[in-house]
């Protein structure tokens, strides 16, 4: 099977993606892959923010194009924020899509998990898009407020992206936060938090790894 | 214009450790200062024939890349590339050489990290 990744929203965290699938293939030579990394896309909490900003999907587009010329199976990207663009990507491409945002959702209603909290990027936040697959499955949100949200853009920005180094002690009291706001989990819901855990070695089991998530659903696809 | 490196392997293991070389070695306070790179990574890549071959040359030229890189030896592939008139910035592959990594950064016109 032939696997197509929209890759470069980050590139650390393509990069990282890479290396989670490559631990969970366990030596399947089956599957191929083709990367596309494109990381001059336009920033896409930027463009949610304000539309006057440069749109990522032109870009997105351009990557889904390249994808096909190789014939994939499957397209995956991981991006959070990006998942904003989902119906538009699903709508230009005859290639299946999967939506982290949307499998991160159904793994905690298997999971049966009632409350859980949220680290995002302020566009994934502002264009509700994990609200709205968690209201479907009756999950309570919690959210970070404005100054412990400002402390998880700085970290995805200032820190993970500009790979300058994190302090883990603002992190690891903004879970506590949301944890004692009776959250069951919390999710990473940004792939560079995803590659701030793996960098980081976090190992608390009350953080749901979306990207890690995306990785499972990716490669247990099978062909129709 | 950005310059597209195209990377083929086909080791995922071997290719996704070189990417994050290039990635962490690279001076880039935002995503958008990072390099363009095509990846295709085949496992059967060493097995297949001529034609096969020329057909996967042929998608990686048509998805419009600047530059190819290989991250496995094998002198047939090389040959085949020359001949497809791809420019191609490495004539053997070792995960340890610093150099590429250095000439990928520096082709793309960034600079590495200190």
């Amino acid at each position: 099977m032939k696997i197509g990744i929209i890759g470069g929203l980050g590139p650390l965290a393509t990069v990282k993606f890479m290396e989670i699938l490559n631990k969970l293939l366990d030596n399947d030579k089956e599957m191929q892959f083709v990367v596309i990394n494109d990381p001059t896309t336009p920033d896409r909490t930027n463009y949610i923010l304000d539309n006057n900003k440069p749109n990522p999907i032109h870009s997105i587009i351009e990557i889904i194009r390249k994808i096909e010329i190789f014939n994939c199976d499957l397209i995956v990207m991981p991006c959070n924020t990006a998942s904003y663009f989902y119906k538009e990507i699903m709508a230009n491409t005859k290639i299946p899509f999967i939506n982290i945002v949307e499998e991160t959702v159904n793994y905690l209603k298997d999971i049966n998990i009632k409350k859980v909290g949220l680290l995002a990027t302020e566009g994934t936040i502002k264009s509700d898009i994990y609200k709205h697959f968690l209201e479907e499955k009756c999950i309570d949100l919690v959210l970070p407020n404005k100054n412990e949200q400002k402390v998880i853009s700085s970290i995805i920005y200032d820190g993970i992206k500009a790979g300058k180094k994190i302090n883990m002690n603002e992190f690891n009291t903004i879970i506590h936060i949301l944890q004692n706001k009776g959250c069951e989990k919390i999710i990473l819901g940004c792939t560079e938090l995803s590659a701030l855990r793996m960098i980081y070695n976090l190992d608390n089991e009350v953080l749901i790894d979306a990207m890690e998530i995306l990785a499972q659903k990716t490669l247990s696809y099978k062909k129709n | 214009m950005d310059t597209t490196i195209g990377i083929l392997g086909n080791d995922f293991d071997i290719t996704t450790q070189f990417v994050e070389n290039i990635i962490t070695n690279t001076k880039a306070s935002q995503d958008q200062n990072h390099i363009k790179m095509n990846i295709i990574i085949n496992n059967y890549l060493l097995n297949k024939n001529i034609n096969e071959i020329n057909d996967i040359l042929e998608k990686i030229k048509e998805s419009n890349i600047d530059y190819l890189v290989l991250t496995v030896n094998d002198r047939r592939l090389y040959e085949l590339i020359e001949k497809k008139k791809i420019k191609i910035i490495n004539k053997t592959f070792d995960i340890n050489d610093y150099n590429l990594i250095k000439k990928v950064i520096n082709i793309c016109g960034k600079e590495m990290q200190e």
